[in-house]
């Protein structure tokens, strides 16, 4: 549905992305990850055909956007970092105007505002001034211009910054349930929403993509072998190389006198035998507990990988 | 053609919500208002062989000062107008809201354009009353009260689409209304010289010379050079704008 190849942006002698490639598949919801100023927004308006790229091509449903502006923007609905929102405008006028530019024909365009209204929870406001309402609100009407037109393809830059917990839960939900439908790309530097939302992720560091899978698949590379966390009860001396020698055990380290991550080989073999082990030398277990690999340290390795690469 | 008139209406919307409509026509009706005004002392105040002499009337007189007026009227509210037209979209961000929305540049200055026009148009159609009891008053001449208006709105549009042109330019309002009077004041100028070089050049001068033209139009007289020189102006302002923002580096 989306196809990127080879996209680069320099301004100014100065690489802001450089050379990103990546497919979205129809109803798929892709992750753009990167901490910020990585040049996931202006990957964002290249695709949206908010700024030219200096090469590489970005296409929508198969239609180029440099070749093809009009009918390529016309099958994407973009919210971008600040919603564009006319504040003296109420909001219903607003999503009015927006389906008159974003070319919904004209019998259609009562029902889709209303559907856009509904879908967003804009219902109690919808007859209020944009300028008045709270910055949830706000973000939620740059939400619904951004589907009012039921694009196959949107795409959103950081769609939960600035708003509350509850907001952000709300937002997420309405995202998955577009998703389907609707191929959607989904920027942001929060990793946990990610993993909330998204099928795939598209991890993006100072302009170059780093990692591109499904999220099992990168926190699967990283759970090979498997960190598990060992409490006891009373400090033993000496524990932690009796540990090291329990087959299996890769990497034993101790934080604190009663605490020691461990690293072993997958199965159940290695798990048992440190039990068996913390228990014969008296220290006893309090708590034995998986330490699943998190998109956090996938994203910390890869991010940090790439600086020491970059330096060296 | 759908696109161009929502971005018409939304323009019109801006204008008459905020103070900037009012102030603007409120500023224009006042300097009209006082052109006509001391232009009618004027006439009152010259003896009645004098003009005879001369071949003054009242309607030549007043109609005059009244366009002159106008004129000076337009130079200073039209700029504070157009200048929030692209500027603004800049700076709040619904620039991106626009530009990834399927219009071309084209329709979109367009739009833009016409939304200005429009407040020009009711700005003058608000000092309809001047020349009104001008013309029952004096013999009346329906033409030359044509021509005048027809004369201020083209000049209008020439100011409005320099401003559009500014207003692309920058995302800061005050320095899109600086660029438009840098880039307005040396048209003006040009009438300053004509009389000056003679011969020949004189006449070319005062053909590009929107306040020459502008001053003809209100004598009654259809100047096509005028017509020609105002549309092509207009024409190359919005030309300018449309490459502007085809090749701003956005941030």
């Amino acid at each position: 549905m989306v196809e990127v190849d080879h996209l680069s942006k320099v301004y100014g002698g100065r690489v802001s992305v450089w050379k990103v490639s990546f497919r979205v598949a129809k109803g798929e919801i892709l992750g753009f990850l990167g901490p910020n100023g990585a040049g996931k927004t202006t990957t964002m308006r290249m695709i949206t055909g908010f700024i030219p790229p200096s090469s590489g091509t970005a296409k929508v449903d198969g239609i180029d956007v440099a070749e093809n502006p009009i009918a390529a923007k016309a099958r994407v609905g973009y919210l971008c970092e600040t919603p564009p929102l006319y504040r003296e405008m109420s909001v219903r006028g607003y999503l009015k105007f927006v389906s008159e530019i974003k070319r919904v024909p004209r019998s259609r365009r009562r029902a889709s505002v209303e559907r856009a209204v509904e879908l967003c929870g804009l219902s109690d406001v919808a007859d209020r001034v944009i300028g008045h309402l709270s910055k949830g609100y706000r973000q939620r009407v740059g939400l619904a211009q951004a589907i009012l037109h039921e694009p196959p393809v949107l795409i959103l830059d950081e769609p939960t910054v600035g708003l509350d917990p509850a907001q952000i839960i709300e937002i997420r939900r309405l995202i998955r349930d577009l998703g389907g439908e609707q191929t959607v790309i989904l920027s942001t530097h929060i990793l946990p929403e990610v993993t909330a939302t998204c099928s795939r992720v598209v991890i993006i560091h100072e302009g170059q993509v780093v990692a591109e899978d499904r999220i099992e698949n990168l926190t699967d590379d990283l759970n090979a072998g498997q960190g598990v966390r060992l409490r006891v009860a009373r400090p033993v001396a000496g524990l932690d190389s009796r540990l090291r020698a329990v087959p299996g055990v890769q990497d034993v380290r101790a934080s604190g006198e009663l605490v020691f991550d461990l690293r072993m080989a997958a199965g159940d073999g290695p798990r048992e035998g440190v039990v068996a082990e913390a228990v014969a030398s008296g220290a006893g277990v309090v708590e034995l507990s998986p330490q699943a690999a998190s998109l956090e340290h996938v994203f910390m390795r890869l991010v940090t990988r790439e600086t020491a690469g970059a330096t060296a | 053609m759908s696109s161009v008139w929502a971005i018409v209406r939304r323009e019109l919307q801006a204008y008459f919500v905020s103070p900037i409509a009012y102030a603007v026509i409120v500023v224009f009706l006042l300097i009209a208002t006082f052109g006509f005004a001391s232009s009618l002392s004027r006439y009152l105040t010259i003896p009645p062989f004098v003009l005879e002499e001369r071949g003054f009337d009242l309607r030549s007189i007043v109609g005059r000062g009244l366009v002159m007026w106008a004129m000076i009227g337009l130079i200073l509210t039209l700029p504070a107008l157009s200048m929030r037209l692209f500027s603004e979209e800049k700076k709040t961000g619904t620039a991106e809201l626009l530009m990834t929305s399927p219009l071309t540049t084209g329709q979109l200055v367009l739009g833009k354009y016409l939304g200005a026009l429009a407040v020009l148009a009711i700005m003058l159609a608000l000092t309809f009353g001047f020349p009104v009891v001008l013309e029952i008053l004096a013999s009346p001449d329906w033409g030359a009260f044509a021509t005048s208006y027809v004369g201020l709105l083209l000049y209008g549009g020439v100011l409005l689409a320099v401003g559009v042109f500014a207003s692309s330019l920058t995302e800061n309002q005050i320095v899109a209304l600086v660029v438009t009077y840098a880039i307005f004041l040396p048209l003006w100028a040009i009438e300053v010289l004509v009389g000056f070089v003679g011969g020949g050049l004189d006449d070319i001068l005062a053909s590009t010379s929107v306040n020459f033209g502008l001053r003809l139009m209100g004598l009654g007289l259809v100047n096509s050079h005028y017509l020609v020189l105002t549309v092509a102006l207009v024409f190359t302002f919005l030309f300018l704008s449309v490459q502007v923002l085809d090749s701003t580096r956005w941030r």
